[in-house]
């Protein structure tokens, strides 16, 4: 089994375009960030394409994908039935995971986001990761503007941080029903 | 051959084979299966104690009943950990979590095991102390078996939240936030990157109810 970092989407249905990785030498010394560092074949200049299905999004036929930029995969070669050697694995990022809105919430149950890189931490803003439709499950089927949490986006400040979770290439809002309200006490002065 | 003298017949046969078991081969064979791990055998269990000076890397008890290669005790990396930044970090496990694990050779060479943990990426955790004006509060890990770490691995550990921003409050901390925590209630959290999170957004509001008292 070996680790495999994303770059981009390949063929789709969960097949990533992926950089092969190995421990670094210094990943045991102390306090030390990231524990890999890209694999270069012997001849090669810098990392070759390598292409790994994500096993959590082998049923995934359209969608938003499940990984992003700097996502890594724990992955093994698995024989198809023509005899074709493939890379299958599993992701190495939590099924939970932050994105901040990108736009702000208007008159649907959805909201643009872009997701929060696993590698660096910070909001990817374009390429794979960024752009995400988040749908929400709402009760009363209130628009996400008129719910609790009352999420917030402007040009200047940015938007609001919020949990996600990829179900079947859709990602959807984390946690229980997001209530409708008429924000009624918070707004006494 | 109808169905019950088959059936007569393959009893029969069973029972010859259990009579003569001594010095002979099992009577019946599994036959391979598909194998989707080839190398099943390379993969160990691993119950986290304490994690080292290098993020992400446990000091951890093999689960195997006589040690690993002579060994009571061995390092190991949690690979979602890998990326862990070096500033405010915590752990994701806690003690008694734990991994399955493979060796791997770094690009120098060295020989080390890296895994993945058997927890669920979002735990549940209590608050070992009143929430302050701020986006962060202590907790206490619980762990898998359901039992609360009050000290080692998995205590004391900062959660840190989201709140949704309201420019007229102006407030985003905790005691201004929905929902409502005081010390000794549980919250669902997630580690990311060695930081902890509560995992779901607060509304960030006035505690006009509460003030009415």
């Amino acid at each position: 089994m070996e680790t495999y970092e994303v770059q981009s989407e390949a063929l789709g249905y969960g097949i990533y375009n992926c950089h092969k990785q190995i421990l670094s030498p210094t990943a045991w010394q102390a306090g030390v960030g990231d524990k890999f560092e890209d694999y270069i074949l012997p001849g090669e200049e810098g990392p070759v394409i390598i292409e790994v299905l994500n096993l959590k999004e082998n049923y995934v036929a359209a969608g938003d994908r499940a990984l992003a930029v700097g996502d890594r995969i724990a992955a093994y070669p698995l024989t198809d039935c023509l005899g074709h050697s493939r890379l299958v694995g599993i992701p190495l990022t939590p099924d939970v995971r932050m994105a901040v809105l990108a736009a702000a919430p208007g008159g649907s149950q959805q909201i643009i986001c872009n997701l929060v890189s696993m590698d660096t931490g910070l909001e990817i803003t374009s390429g794979l990761g960024a752009g995400i439709i988040v749908n929400f499950k709402t009760t009363m089927e209130a628009s996400v503007n008129a719910i609790n949490p009352a999420l917030q986006w402007t040009s200047g400040d940015g938007g609001d941080s919020i949990f996600v979770v990829n179900h079947g290439g859709v990602w959807w809002f984390a946690g229980t029903g997001a209530s409708r309200t008429n924000n009624c006490f918070c707004n006494e002065a | 051959m109808s169905e019950v003298d088959r059936k007569i017949a393959q009893l029969e046969w069973e029972i010859e084979g259990l009579k003569g078991e001594m010095g002979r081969s099992p009577l019946r064979i599994e036959p391979p299966g598909p194998v989707l791990l080839a190398n099943v055998s390379e993969f160990y269990l691993f119950e986290a104690l304490s994690v080292t000076e290098s993020n992400g890397i446990y000091t951890c008890n093999t689960q195997t009943a006589f040690g690993l290669f002579g060994a009571p005790t061995a390092e190991v990396l949690n690979l979602f950990e890998s990326q862990t930044v070096e500033e405010d970090y915590e752990p994701a496990l806690a003690a008694g979590d734990r991994m399955m694990a493979f060796q791997t050779s770094n690009a120098a060479g060295t020989p080390h095991w890296v895994g993945v943990p058997l927890t669920p990426a979002v735990r549940m955790a209590r608050l070992v102390a009143p929430p302050d004006a701020s986006q962060e509060v202590l907790c206490n890990l619980v762990s898998c078996e359901g039992v609360e770490r009050m000290s080692g691995l998995g205590s004391g550990i900062t959660v840190h939240f989201k709140i949704t921003r309201d420019k007229e409050l102006n407030q985003w901390n905790i005691p201004n936030s929905s929902p409502r925590l005081v010390e000794g209630e549980y919250i669902f959290v997630e580690n990311l990157r060695g930081v902890w999170w509560k995992a779901q957004t607060s509304q960030c509001a006035k505690s006009c109810i509460c003030n009415y008292s």
